[in-house]
């Protein structure tokens, strides 16, 4: 009976203790989780240091942005690049030219170069642009520094036959192009950069085209859905808005909220 | 914007685009791809400009990019010729790049004929050197239109002496 009670004992306190174990383990990953949220609440100071941070959503600062170590990180700005036309050489002791703002067409221009590992992936992918998947309206470009900084020969040796390559430095200036690969691209109808980003291979870049043309699709498509005044409605209030600005009353004047005080059936009225 | 290249400068308006190139041999003289072509071959520069997108793979007198012309669209050809074609009766010498009207164009004037189209060719020597001026419009209707088009690129296009 004693050696029941002692074992019973002993397996009471080993239990006692896993559950100990486990409530400090529950309060640790509590206490990590209420730092990674902004810190303390209801004025009570955090343990950790960290916890000083304002609450709310918190914003990343760039030196906390993480990419691939073969992928460079987002230029430090704010929107994108104005777009320019491309005027360079090629790879054939040529000069080229090529428009991308006030075309009908958009342009995906990518910013590789012949030396650095993940640009083979896009060079080996652009040797058969068919198979590339990109929207009808979209013309692929290829821009690499100019001959000072890239072997024109080792250019052409990668250089898809299919696609246009040029050798530049002002694009990557003009662009603002933290390295390479990097892609851009600009819609020639409004002469804008629409979107940019990189990527470790096609596929993903791909998936950034993609994503780029369905919110523009969406975009024209709530403007289509966007319900119009009646034409009548639309007119009068023009016709009234003409009218006041040839009277001179402007947007925000304030003969146009009345006196206040006329509302007020308590008022006093001055004579 | 401005393309340089073979001692030939053109300036174009908006919506164009343009290329220099040398005109490929072809068989065994043809140069490696990155292989800068001594001046004083035989394959002289082309110049292509167009007011739509060129493709990469095109003849010099269109072939390829005539196939993608719609209504609108006018792609200018400027093809150097060998020395011994300098200042013969086919190649006269001028001053400038001669002009094209609406009245040169015609549908059989292509060096590859394709339905609605019309082309027209000039020949001429400038600075001593012997050039062909290959004009397509993609549309037969409005050559008048194009061939403006047409002389106000021409316009900007400048030779050096051979």
């Amino acid at each position: 009976m004693t050696a029941v009670v002692v074992a019973l004992a002993i397996v009471v306190a080993v239990l006692t203790l896993l559950v100990l174990g486990l409530l400090r383990s529950h309060a640790e990953i509590l206490r990590r989780l209420h730092d990674l949220d902004g810190g303390a609440d209801d004025g009570a100071p955090a343990a950790s240091s960290r916890s000083a941070a304002p609450s709310g959503p918190r914003t990343v600062g760039r030196d906390e942005f993480q990419t691939f170590p073969q992928v460079h990180a987002p230029p430090e700005r704010e929107g994108f690049t104005d777009s320019h036309d491309l005027v360079g050489v090629g790879v054939d002791d040529d000069a080229l030219s090529i428009r991308v703002d006030d075309v009908d067409h958009r342009t995906l221009v990518a910013f590789l170069s012949g030396t650095c590992l993940t640009c083979q992936r896009f060079w080996d992918a652009f040797r058969k642009p068919s198979k590339l998947g990109l929207p009808r309206d979209v013309r692929l470009v290829v821009v690499t520094k100019g001959p000072d900084q890239e072997s024109p020969s080792a250019i052409a040796r990668v250089a898809p036959p299919k696609v246009p390559v040029i050798m530049t430095n002002e694009a990557w200036e003009a662009y603002d192009v933290p390295g390479s690969p990097y892609f851009v691209l600009v819609d020639g109808r409004s002469g804008t950069v629409q979107g940019e980003g990189t990527g470790i291979d096609w596929p993903q870049v791909k998936g950034l085209l993609t994503q780029v043309t369905d919110d523009a699709a969406y975009a024209d498509e709530l403007e289509t859905r966007r319900v119009s005044k009646y034409r009548a409605d639309d007119e009068r209030e023009r016709r009234v808005d003409d009218e006041l600005m040839a009277a001179g009353i402007a947007p925000g004047d304030p003969s146009l909220y009345g006196d206040p005080h006329d509302d007020d059936p308590t008022a006093e009225r001055n004579p | 914007m401005r393309i340089e290249a073979h001692g030939i400068r053109a300036q174009l308006p908006g919506g164009w685009e343009g290329r220099i190139s040398r005109r490929r041999p072809v068989g065994e003289h043809a140069p490696r791809r990155g292989q800068v072509t001594a001046v004083g071959d035989e394959s002289g520069p082309v110049l292509h400009m167009a007011n739509f997108a060129l493709p990469e793979d095109r003849g010099d007198f269109g072939s390829g990019a005539v196939d993608l012309m719609r209504a609108g669209h006018l792609l200018v050809a400027l093809v150097e010729y060998g020395r011994d074609s300098v200042d013969t009766a086919l190649f006269p010498r001028v001053s400038r790049v001669p002009r094209v009207t609406g009245r040169m164009f015609s549908t059989q004037a292509l060096q590859r004929v394709q339905r609605g189209q019309a082309g027209a060719q000039r020949f001429f020597t400038l600075n001593g050197r012997a050039f062909c001026l290959y004009v397509v419009a993609g549309d037969h209707r409005e050559a008048a239109a194009r061939a403006s088009d047409a002389n106000a690129v021409t316009g900007t296009v400048e030779v050096s002496p051979a």
